[in-house]
């Protein structure tokens, strides 16, 4: 049976590298039978999930799921994010520059995608907690939360490490409720999604948002 | 094959999130050694990797629309201009597998053309991940890279499945008799995996495994 409690809070990312319109399609009516949160698409596929999907929640990926493109890279993804009236978008840090201690580099870029969002969107930032120390995790938080993110998602999945309910509990315990936690990366079915949410998180990614929210076994 | 020819085919990869500035540096400072053709890094590095590499005759590659390249042309087009502005000489980008599959060949032949035209002076490398593609697929793909001047066509990013000696053999067949050559990519860990690329026709490897297979390398 459905779990409305995480039905609710689910985000589901019809993404991948073969993914097709005909594929997107087939997701979309599945998915507009549930009252899900929001949908994340990457930028081919923009026009067609506004069309297709019963919300209004469309978010973009930016630099997903490696963090890899300029600044000036993400920035066009913002404004495009921007300017099709995303909800949302996944940013995912400079993890190079992260681990070189190069503080500087990760703030100025993460700085340019929250201006370029300019308040119209939710900027979304990923610490990538599979990859990184607690210290490191922190660094990005407090770098974030400095420049004016709040949300954050975990990891990104694709075998760059998985999520626990302990990373979540670690972030809630450092800053309470000044921050929103959306969990990606390990979250595989109901229960599992029930532990992190009870450890913290708002909400929920996952590509087995059938099992998730409880609409198969 | 000589190791020195052998080591001119490699494009030395490192394309890791976890990894830090010493890791990269050291990765360019043995690009430099080895005398590869390039390295290859994700745009964001491409700065400090110019740095390490000064003076040498080792290039630079982007990864490019990476690793889905579910990207329209416009947003490759920009990514491309930009990777160029910062010093790469290589422009490896994903294509859209998406409209291969689903047959939208006008959507490749734009984005290739339109890379290609930005990217005129530099080389260009279109990523069509094997894994993903039947053998039509694949030799359609090759076709259209052809056609429209790409450079090389190479088997996969590496994020994924990785290619099989008779992916890159098909490849080599479908673009023989033209300028296109094939850039075998994923999963060459050895002197024996990248010798069976190369007899198999692949006449670019990309590789985190350069100094291991040239060390290995039986001439």
């Amino acid at each position: 049976m459905v779990e409305k409690e995480i039905e609710q809070r689910l985000i589901a990312a019809p993404i991948k590298l073969d993914m097709t319109e005909e594929e997107m399609r087939k997701f979309a009516n599945e998915l507009n039978n549930y009252d899900y949160y929001s949908i994340i698409v990457d930028e081919y596929y923009l026009d067609l999930a506004f069309q297709l999907f019963k919300k209004n929640r469309v978010g973009l990926i930016v630099s997903y799921p490696l963090g890899g493109m300029t600044t000036e890279t993400k920035v066009k993804l913002t404004e495009i994010a921007v300017k099709k009236g995303c909800s949302e978008i996944n940013v995912c840090p400079n993890y190079n520059a992260l681990k070189s201690g190069d503080i500087e580099t990760v703030k100025s870029d993460l700085k340019a995608v929250f201006n370029a969002a300019n308040g119209k969107l939710d900027v979304v930032a990923v610490p990538q907690v599979g990859l990184m120390t607690l210290e490191e995790i922190k660094k990005i938080c407090d770098i974030c939360l400095e420049i004016g993110i709040y949300i954050f998602k975990t990891n990104s999945g694709m075998n760059l490490g998985k999520s626990e309910p302990e990373h979540i509990e670690y972030m809630r315990r450092l800053y309470g409720n000044r921050i929103e936690i959306e969990v990606s990366g390990g979250v595989r079915n109901l229960n599992q999604a029930r532990a992190f949410v009870r450890a913290g998180a708002n909400r929920v990614h996952s590509s087995t948002w059938k099992l998730v929210i409880g609409a198969e076994d | 094959m000589k190791k020195e020819e052998v080591a001119s085919t490699i494009d030395h990869t490192i394309l890791k999130p976890e990894v830090n500035y010493h890791y990269l540096e050291a990765v360019c400072l043995e690009a430099v050694k080895y005398n590869f053709a390039t390295v290859a890094i994700y745009p964001s590095n491409i700065s400090l990797a110019k740095k390490w590499l000064e003076g040498s005759n080792v290039g630079i590659t982007a990864a490019l629309a990476f690793p889905f390249g579910s990207w329209t042309a416009e947003m490759k087009v920009f990514e491309t201009k930009n990777a160029i502005r910062e010093g790469a000489t290589d422009c490896d980008f994903v294509i859209n597998v998406g409209a291969l599959k689903e047959k939208k060949y006008d959507v490749l032949k734009r984005e290739m053309e339109m890379i290609k035209k930005v990217a005129a002076n530099h080389i260009t490398k279109a990523i069509i991940e094997v894994g993903f593609l039947n053998e039509d697929e694949i030799i359609k793909a090759c076709e259209i890279a052809s056609e429209t001047g790409i450079n090389f066509v190479k088997t996969s990013t590496g994020f994924f499945k990785k290619p099989t000696v008779e992916q890159v053999r098909l490849m080599y067949e479908s673009l023989k008799n033209t300028e296109t050559k094939v850039k075998a990519a994923g999963g060459m860990r050895t002197a024996e995996d990248a010798k069976k690329m190369i007899e198999a026709g692949a006449r670019r490897l990309g590789t985190s495994s350069g100094v291991e297979i040239i060390n290995g390398w039986k001439e």
